[in-house]
């Protein structure tokens, strides 16, 4: 690994610390500007006045908020992101618990787009007209247009309602399956490394649906973005040369993709975090227990703390991702800098 | 005629065999013959009495599994905060309160009934006790404790359990301290521990209806105070961290698996009695309705909670699904905020309760289940009567009204709901349909949760849609005091309500002792909600649960969950 590259990867690195830090003091304040005050149904329909009080004290909302602000700011240093009033559970306890299981959705349903979206893409750009671009065509626009969770709602129709080959959607296990030793928190991942064979047949069947509920519609973006610069790259002038020179079709193919890539890593990276808040509506239908559910359901019962530490863990994720696309870019080409 | 007369009266006694009494019983409701009526009346106590849905001998071994698909979590198993799945867990791990309601054949096969229509303290027995006394002056109130009874970790329940939850609860000064307060329990130290098992209350005033807030499930029930403080501290000294997400209770069952969001697993308390068929209940998270209706048309789970109306009338087309119905305590309603100047006025209320569309609501909302609901007391409590609601879809009378108040050319609203309510949502586009065509310009404001609690409960709207309430002490005077009753100390009065006679009326029922003069004020009461209009009432859409087939004996109780400790498979 070069001394430039590391160079460039330790920037970009630094970079993240006041991304994070801005991120941080806009969901605080911007949070504190929804409406609605938590006191109120945390305390029940039979609280006295001066029970209300007495939670809206516990919540800290009755402190200013330079001072909520200072006091949030160093409990996180300490690792405490505050408690749920919907859990009662640390909220880093619950995104502990939630993360793994979204993180397995997504990263299985990125990861398939991409060994499905680029070869296919590819093999349309390379195809003249027919049949499979004007199949590839249609189901693309039908995938931008259609929701993911209608598409998850057929699937469940079709294959467990109607075929019953699908197991119930109940989440992450089916009933009565226990729980595997958590290593990772995902639970297929952990039922393949302690080697309990029951419980991973279970947590890959309850995979099949939701992941195939995001590849069918958010792969599509990947396969249209490998097909269109792929197209660009064919008919670009340096594989005009290589064709001339006498180069094979695969060298010729091999040359387009790599210079295909960066456009495509872009939009894989902006999918992942995408599909990291909002795969929110699959997670629901599918009972999935993800982190996307638990922030809406945070924002729809005024739970501030664990709002604001989904934000923040998102906001991390995604700086990762970018990281992680910046440098695969200057992989690709040593031109890119900070 | 003699001879059946004579055989009547054995059977109220209960010395016939229950065959021949079941074929009497159907014989004397056909002959309906006034010089029987005595017997029959006694008759009916008698069959009651002994058909209260209790669980046969051979099925307290059955050892069931119950699979359900639930809306949510509850967000604590504590009084620390209040949503239905609370509710539902604490009814479960704890079991409710000293007391509770007799149980009565609800006239459909396996459903049975918690005894609402009988005044007073009728109605209700001992759910952990096996004697209680009152003083005449309704004052003092002694309960003996039925010795043996043990929660799940095996600790006897004793007086000193009941004083540590009382104690607990005034601590909290959430929903137990209120009903401390409804019985005029001043505070803890007002219980008096006379034995192991006796205890008195002493309460401030006379309570007419202690023993109906004594069989609420609300606020859980008496904790297991030995268990509870193994888990306390110096400076948790109430175990409230503890027992946020654990249970210390003598109810049935027992919570051995919380993933909040996901899945829960409640195995039964073995040292309950009677013993619950259902040995094991799993409980999955499943937040959208359609999947979880989808599970049970499925057979993949035994219940799924909390299901729409539009739901249930699809799922009751399918051979293989229970829908369970009974009459409940349910009050939806639209509620004119007074704060509101325009809201204040009587007439415009009354214009508004004559614009609404009951029968549209009924229909295309419940599919005409349950009822109209034409008073502040639920159908189904002593006194009620629908006598004094006049009001019908009638937008002339609206109008006519909306002149006299002064709005000949209407006045523009803002009606507010909990939009994740669908009933409520729905309720509210057909009220402005109905609303914009006398004039009331009618504009909608679906509000998240919290957002619709906090502003309720601080009379910042203008008008609400709401459906929250559902009053568990079978009385008029109860249910006008904790939710229309002294603004100034009602914390429920969320619409403002401020008159004075029904203001005298319903505190002074809270201390009046039963009688003629109570009834007459009961009547009173519903007279008022009726021409003030404080509440417009929609419907009763009853007591709605969807089981896979199979499963029976169901129990309603005014705490409308499903209490599975009852059920088994026919």
């Amino acid at each position: 690994m070069s001394h430039r590259f590391l160079v460039f990867a330790a920037k970009r690195l630094l970079f993240t610390i006041p991304q994070l830090f801005a991120v941080s003091i806009i969901v605080f304040f911007l949070i504190r500007l929804l409406p609605g005050d938590p006191s109120y149904m945390l305390a029940g329909p039979y609280a006295s006045p001066d029970r209300i009080e007495e939670v809206r004290s516990q919540l800290g909302l009755d402190q200013p908020l330079i001072t909520q602000y200072v006091q949030y700011i160093g409990r996180i240093f300490q690792g405490d992101f505050g408690t749920s009033w919907r859990t009662s559970q640390p909220v880093l306890a619950d995104i502990q618990q939630r993360l793994p299981a979204t993180l397995e959705l997504v990263v299985l349903a990125v990861v398939l787009s991409i060994l499905i979206g680029i070869p296919l893409g590819v093999a349309v750009a390379m195809s003249k007209g027919g049949v499979l671009k004007r199949f590839m065509f249609v189901y693309g626009m039908l995938a931008g247009s259609l929701p993911d969770f209608w598409i998850g709602l057929i699937l469940i129709l079709i294959f467990f309602y109607f075929l019953g080959w699908a197991p119930p959607p109940v989440g992450q296990l089916d009933f009565a399956v226990p729980t595997p030793d958590r290593i990772t928190g995902a639970y297929a991942l952990d039922a393949l490394l302690t080697g309990n064979w029951e419980v991973f047949r279970s947590a890959v069947a309850q995979l099949v649906l939701p992941v195939a509920t995001l590849v069918l519609v958010y792969m599509p973006l990947v396969l249209q973005t490998a097909r269109s610069t792929m197209e660009e790259m064919l008919e670009s002038h340096f594989v005009l040369q290589a064709r001339a020179s006498g180069l094979s079709r695969p060298m010729q193919i091999g040359y387009a993709l790599r210079n295909a890539l960066p456009p495509v890593i872009t939009v894989i990276g902006i999918e992942f975090w995408f599909l990291l808040g909002g795969a929110v509506l699959v997670e629901t239908i599918f009972a999935w227990g993800g982190l996307g559910q638990y922030a809406v359901e945070s924002v729809i019962n005024s739970d501030y703390a664990p709002l604001q530490a989904v934000v923040l863990v998102t906001a991390f994720f995604t700086t990762l991702v970018f990281l992680a696309v910046d440098l695969l870019y200057h992989l690709l080409d040593p031109r890119i800098s900070v | 005629m003699n001879d059946l007369m004579k055989e009547c009266a054995l059977l109220a006694e209960g010395e016939v065999d229950p065959a021949r009494r079941k074929f009497l019983l159907q014989a004397l409701a056909a002959a309906g013959t006034a010089g029987l009526a005595p017997y029959v009346f006694s008759l009916n106590a008698a069959f009651a009495a002994q058909d209260d849905g209790s669980i046969p001998a051979d099925k307290s071994n059955a050892n069931y599994t119950l699979t359900a698909a639930y809306a949510a979590s509850p967000p604590a198993v504590d009084e620390i905060a209040f949503t239905m799945e609370v509710e539902n867990m604490l009814a479960l791990t704890y079991g409710g309160d000293l007391m509770q309601y007799k149980s009565i054949p609800s006239g459909t096969p396996g459903i049975y009934v918690a005894a609402m229509n009988a005044p007073g303290n009728e109605g209700v027995t001992g759910r952990w006790v096996d004697k209680w006394e009152g003083s005449d002056d309704y004052k003092t109130w002694t309960f003996h404790i039925k010795p043996g009874i043990k929660s799940w970790a095996g600790n006897e329940m004793t007086a000193d359990d009941i004083v540590w939850t009382w104690q607990r609860g005034f601590e909290m000064k959430a929903v137990r301290a209120f009903f401390g307060s409804a019985m005029f329990l001043a505070s803890p130290n007002d219980i008096e521990v006379l034995d192991k098992y006796t205890l008195r209350f002493h309460l401030s005033k006379p309570s007419p209806v202690i023993l109906k807030l004594m069989a609420m499930s609300y606020f859980g029930g008496p904790f297991d105070s030995k268990l509870a403080k193994q888990h306390a501290t110096a400076s948790d000294p109430w175990a409230k961290d503890w027992l946020k997400n654990n249970d210390a209770g003598f109810g049935p069952y027992h919570i051995v698996k919380n993933v909040p969001g996901q899945e829960m697993e409640l195995v039964r308390n073995e040292n309950y009695l009677p013993k619950p068929p259902i040995a094991r209940i799993l409980i999955r998270i499943v937040p959208d309705p359609a999947t979880r209706t989808a599970l049970l048309e499925r057979g993949s789970v035994d219940y799924a909670m909390r299901l729409p109306e539009r739901s249930l009338q699809a799922l009751a087309k399918n051979p293989n699904v229970t829908i369970v119905r009974s009459k409940a305590n349910f009050i939806p309603y639209i509620g004119p905020v007074e704060t509101n100047e325009i809201m204040a006025k009587t007439k415009v209320r009354q214009a508004m309760a004559w614009a609404t569309p009951f029968e549209e609501i009924h229909q295309k909302v419940y599919f005409g289940q349950g009822s109209l609901i034409k008073s502040i007391t639920p159908a189904i409590f002593p006194n009620y009567t629908d006598k004094f609601w006049p009001y019908t879809y009638d937008p002339a009378k609206a109008k006519a009204l909306l002149a006299e108040a002064g709005y000949p050319d209407g006045f523009d609203l803002k009606l507010s709901f909990d939009n994740s309510i669908a009933e409520m949502a729905e309720t509210a586009v057909l009220v402005k349909a109905a609303y914009d065509g006398v004039g009331i310009r009618t504009t909608l404001d679906p509000l998240p949760a919290a957002v619709y609690s906090e502003r309720k409960l601080r009379r910042q709207l203008m008008c609400q849609v709401d459906n929250f309430q559902w009053p568990w002490i079978a009385d008029t005077g109860y249910t006008g005091w904790v939710y229309l009753g002294p603004p100034e100390t009602t914390v429920n009065n969320s619409v403002k309500f401020d008159n004075p006679e029904f203001n005298e009326l319903v505190t002074k029922m809270m201390e009046m002792p039963l009688g003629e003069e109570r009834t007459k004020m009961d009547l009173r009461v519903q007279e008022i909600a009726a021409t003030e209009v404080p509440w417009i009432f929609l419907v009763e859409p009853g007591w709605r649960e969807a089981f896979k087939k199979g499963w029976t004996n169901f129990h309603w109780y005014p705490d409308n969950n499903v209490h599975f400790e009852w059920l088994y498979k026919v």
